[in-house]
């Protein structure tokens, strides 16, 4: 067949509806095997559909998603028996677009098609009380019935997408995603608002369970990521607004002033020699020192020195000639604000470690030996402020004993707490314990457990071999609360739960395994690109099995802890899955845009001007009309749809497509109008 | 000064005004009220000659917000060629008000208009007088001194002028119309502060949900819905109301209890935050319906809520009209 032949038997097969015609219905019930056969009575749902209005044809099947299911509902369009269709089955979240597709290939658009969700709102929820259920589901059907019978036929929109990128935070994930993206040849904007990417992965000494050094394997990605020429690397900046809608976002990144010219300095570091104030160094959470102007550690990337105006005097010692030969320290810097325009957003924002300050029966905070997991990292590292050679505290003395307590502020159902497991404490609790045992092996270790989950690959074995061939004691129990005996060492009290006994234990340094919490900031990144979060705090995906690194937010991926506590394999593996789901979206070029966006009747609008400032989007401005005057106007590319302005307006002049005053109207009537 | 001088002031102070904004082509029409032709009405009045200007005239009875003929759903007032006149308005506080909050829904051009402003001293509520009155026809009324005089057949009467007021005149504290640049003559308010403590609301606030509902029923028990309130509100200038679309037929047409009650609730949330609270709903019901009470309480809500009152500001959004992430959402139910 030529191609003009086949585009004329596609014309052929189009079914023409302009909205006029009489609705003919076609309503599919779905006995989803059990699930809504085993509490309704499909036949009689059937029967029932069939005295509700314009129906044309109602059916029962096993299961309508499946091919066969599909077929009917094809054959039924095709022979012209009917216009509209009502699927009576799940949630529209899985299978609209699968039966929308069957419409589009059956020649009816693709909007005739409303679906009843009898499952979820039915047959689930009232799964103890059938009769209730099969009133509900009858409802259901007859509201849907009642729209369908009002849908008019829409057309997809397209708009073209920008082929570019920006990555929300450069620890480990951002940077994976980065570097993939940056690859397959797409701009990348990746903003860090510290002075160097890397992240918390930076601050680790060993991985488990393969031992390799943290450093070794990130650094080199590091400067892979700055030598990347697809990478625009925006370090010390963020993100301050996002407009736009998917394909074509407009973000505004202010860069922190640095007080230090980022091209002019050397990094040779003499400035950190003169400077005469000593602070805390946040990367070793407070352990070591460092100056007023800094770099965060020696592999920073980039490689650029920072002051740190909340606390520099502005003594003038490190703009002299002799200190600064480059002249580049500027303390006068002000904020730059640049605009990028990317097609996708990858959030990539990372984690808090939990705070135990509040759990006053830890002692944290008040024993100087009490530390958290984090602390103990960089206590153990090689490039720490101990060199690798953990001491204690109160008097730099290498522990004889140490007690770790698992899920400090983890699994704690208790105010102040955290419900979910932070997933990785278990492991960096041991790892830390065989590390140290490794330096110390007279030391005696103790863990305290509710129960050890070492679910990973390999996590099993690294945990077995812990206990028997390093000698780690774990002691299943909580820690009721802890005391500092003679010499600043801690005494513990707690109940050993597999002997049943209470039990108490001096040690000579005690560390938290706190677990991972979301942002502090979190819900201004949520509000800043709009995205939702779960109730635990972190970032929310489209649908947790099968789009986990997609937000509901079209364009908008998230990768790493930001989505949820996770180790670094699960968290790259994500940031290449968002990385591959971002790329998917642009590689198209263009992107679907659903027509549910607000119409104006420009017969009934009166210019009043409510809706353009209530439009969260900026979709909507007055415009002056040859015939109606000043009327509200609707940027379809930027209206998401979300009705605020159809709701708000008191001529109802503005309908929502999908979802007008009418449709909405006989869904309310049932159709009784 | 006793209210028989005030009005005569007033009056003067139009005149004046009047004379002078069409002399030096200020303005090519006056909008303002003339004497009505039964007693306990008055007129608008549009003058484009100079020696119409006595026509003007200001008293008690002067109801009618005339911010109304500027809103474009009534013809606009116009030139032979089809030009929008430049309109000088007679403006008491409650139209200065009602000219404001149309500027910011965008549906007149302050710069077009000059505002002449009174110092308004109240409106005599109609529906008080004939409660008092009874069925007696009524000729002639008149103030004189602090008193209202009330001539009819076999009828002479003396009232209080304070307490024949409307209630919202009783409260109000925007009695001349809040003063914009270059655009208000007259007397205006400069920088008006709004403290209004809703004290006559305590009363309404105190009842339980039960009770306000069985006022409310009461109130509206009448009604008939010949949508006076509607014609005559400055902020009621929809191409097509609610009630009369039909494309979905919201609710009935009927005056059953249920479709009075959806009219008057609907038309009272299209009002919050804009009502001025100029009263000429309640002066023309013919029923003697007194909205008072929820136009008060909408204007109570905006205040407390949302520290908004209409058309004071000229650049001040509407609560309605606003996002604000901040704004309070205690309505909002908590997840369980």
């Amino acid at each position: 067949m030529t191609e003009a032949k086949k585009e004329l038997e596609k014309v052929k097969k189009e079914i023409v509806v302009t909205g006029n015609e009489k609705p003919q219905v076609g309503v599919y019930v779905c006995d989803c095997g059990i699930n809504i056969a085993g509490v309704v009575s499909v036949p009689d749902l059937v029967k029932y559909a069939e005295t509700l209005p314009d129906v044309a044809v109602a059916r029962e099947y096993k299961f309508f998603c499946s091919d066969t299911g599909q077929n009917i509902i094809k054959e039924d369009i095709q022979s012209g028996l009917i216009n509209r269709v009502v699927v009576a089955a799940c949630s529209p979240r899985m299978h609209e677009p699968t039966f929308r597709l069957v419409c589009k290939e059956a020649g009816l658009n693709q909007f005739l098609f409303e679906q009843a969700n009898i499952r979820e709102h039915s047959t689930w929820v009232h799964m103890k009380d059938p009769e209730g259920a099969f009133e509900a589901a009858k409802d259901l059907i007859k509201m849907s019935v009642a729209k369908a019978r009002e849908l008019k036929p829409l057309e997809v929109k397209t708009v073209s997408i920008e082929p570019a990128c920006l990555i929300i935070g450069g620890g480990i994930a951002g940077m994976n995603s980065a570097l993939d993206l940056a690859t397959e040849g797409y701009k990348v904007y990746l903003v860090e608002r510290t002075p160097t990417i890397g992240g918390h992965m930076a601050q680790l000494d060993k991985t488990f369970p393969t031992m390799d050094c943290s450093a070794c394997i990130l650094t080199p990605r590091m400067v892979d990521v700055a030598r990347n020429e697809n990478i625009e690397l925006l370090t010390y900046s963020e993100v301050v607004e996002v407009t736009g809608y998917v394909g074509n976002f407009e973000a505004t990144i202010m860069k922190k002033p640095h007080y230090v010219d980022q091209e002019a300095c050397t990094g040779c570091g003499v400035c950190v020699d003169y400077c005469p104030v000593v602070t805390g160094n946040e990367f070793d959470l407070g352990l070591a020192t460092r100056k007023a102007i800094y770099i965060p550690f020696p592999q920073a990337v980039p490689g650029k020195y920072t002051i740190d105006m909340d606390n520099c005097i502005k003594c003038g010692i490190c703009a002299r000639e002799d200190v600064c030969e480059p002249d580049a320290i500027r303390y006068d810097e002000e904020p730059e604000y640049m605009k990028v325009k990317v097609g996708t957003i990858i959030i990539a924002t990372g984690w808090d470690l939990y705070d135990p300050t509040g759990l006053k029966q830890y002692g944290y905070g008040r024993y100087p030996n009490v530390i958290d997991g984090l602390q103990m990292e960089r206590l153990l590292s090689s490039t720490g402020p101990l060199d690798g050679k953990p001491t204690r505290p109160s008097d730099l003395k290498a522990p004889h004993s140490i007690a770790f307590l698992q899920c400090v502020g983890s699994r704690n159902f208790r105010e102040g707490g955290n419900q979910y497991c932070s997933r990785v404490c278990c492991m960096y609790a041991t790892k830390q314990a065989r590390q140290y045992k490794e330096k110390h092996p007279d030391a005696d270790v103790y863990i305290f457990y509710m129960d050890v989950r070492a679910f990973g690959k390999g996590y099993e074995e690294f945990y077995e071999s812990a206990g028997k061939n390093y000698g780690i004691n774990y002691i299943r129990g909580r820690i009721a609360e802890v005391s500092e005996g003679e010499d600043h060492s801690i005494i513990i009290r707690a109940e050993d739960t597999l002997l049943q006994e209470p039990m108490e234990l001096k040690v000579d340094m005690f560390v938290l395994s706190c677990g991972l919490e979301s942002r502090s900031d979190a819900g201004e990144v949520a509000s800043l690109v709009r995205v939702q979060r779960s109730s635990d705090g972190f970032f929310m995906e489209a649908h947790p099995k099968l789009r986990p690194v997609d937000t509901l937010t079209e364009g908008i991926f998230i990768a790493g802890v930001a989505q949820g506590p996770k180790d670094i394999p699960d968290s790259v593996a994500q940031a290449k899955g968002a990385a591959s789901s971002a790329a998917t979206l642009m590689a198209k070029g263009e992107v679907e845009m659903e027509p549910f966006f607000a119409v104006v009747r420009p017969d009934r609008c009166i210019g009043c001007g409510m809706c353009v400032e209530n439009c969260t989007y900026g979709a909507i401005e007055l415009i002056d009309d040859r015939h109606f005057g000043k009327i509200a106007s609707i940027n379809q590319a930027l209206c998401k749809g979300c009705g605020a302005c159809s709701g708000n307006c008191r001529c109802s002049a503005i309908d929502i497509f999908g979802f007008t005053g009418e449709q909405i109207f006989s869904i309310i009537m049932g159709g009784e109008l | 000064m006793v209210i028989e001088d005030q009005n005569k002031d007033i009056e003067q102070l139009i005149r004046d005004l009047a004379r002078k904004l069409l002399k030096e082509k200020e303005v090519d029409v006056i909008l303002g009220y003339t004497k009505g032709t039964i007693p306990l009405t008055s007129l608008p009045i549009v003058i484009d000659k100079v020696e119409d200007v006595d026509k003007l005239i200001w008293n008690n009875l002067c109801y009618i917000n005339l911010a109304k003929y500027l809103v474009p759903r009534i013809p606009t007032l116009m030139n032979e060629e089809g030009q929008k006149l430049k309109v000088g308005i007679v403006s008491k506080g409650c139209i200065g008000r009602a000219l404001i909050h149309l500027s910011v829904e965008h549906q007149i051009d302050l710069e077009n208009i000059k505002i002449i402003g009174i110092p308004c001293n109240g409106i005599i509520n109609r529906k008080k007088i004939e409660d008092e009155i009874g069925e007696r026809e009524i000729f002639e009324i008149s103030v004189s001194g602090d008193n209202i005089i009330i001539k009819g057949e076999d009828l002479e009467q003396t009232l209080p002028f304070n307490e024949y007021l409307n209630d919202l005149c009783k409260t109000c504290q925007v009695k001349s119309p809040p003063s914009i640049e270059n655009i208000c003559v007259g007397e205006c308010l400069e920088n008006p502060v709004i403290e209004d403590d809703f004290s006559d609301m305590t009363e309404f606030d105190s009842k339980t949900p039960e009770e306000k509902w069985e006022y409310i029923k009461n109130l509206l028990d009448t009604c008939t819905r010949c949508y006076a309130c509607r014609e005559v509100c400055p902020m009621c200038y929809c191409n097509l109301c609610f009630v009369d679309q039909n494309q979905p037929v919201w609710f009935g047409k009927t005056t059953a209890y249920s479709d009075i009650f959806t009219f008057h609730l609907i038309r009272a949330m299209h009002m919050a935050g804009r009502c001025v609270g100029c009263g000429a709903c309640s002066s023309v019901c013919p029923m003697g319906i007194d909205l008072n009470l929820i136009n008060r309480s909408l204007e109570k809500i905006a205040k407390e809520r949302f520290n908004f009152t209409s058309g004071i500001d000229p650049e001040a959004l509407p609560p309605m009209m606003a996002f604000d992430m901040e704004d309070d959402q205690e309505f909002m139910m908590e997840e369980d």
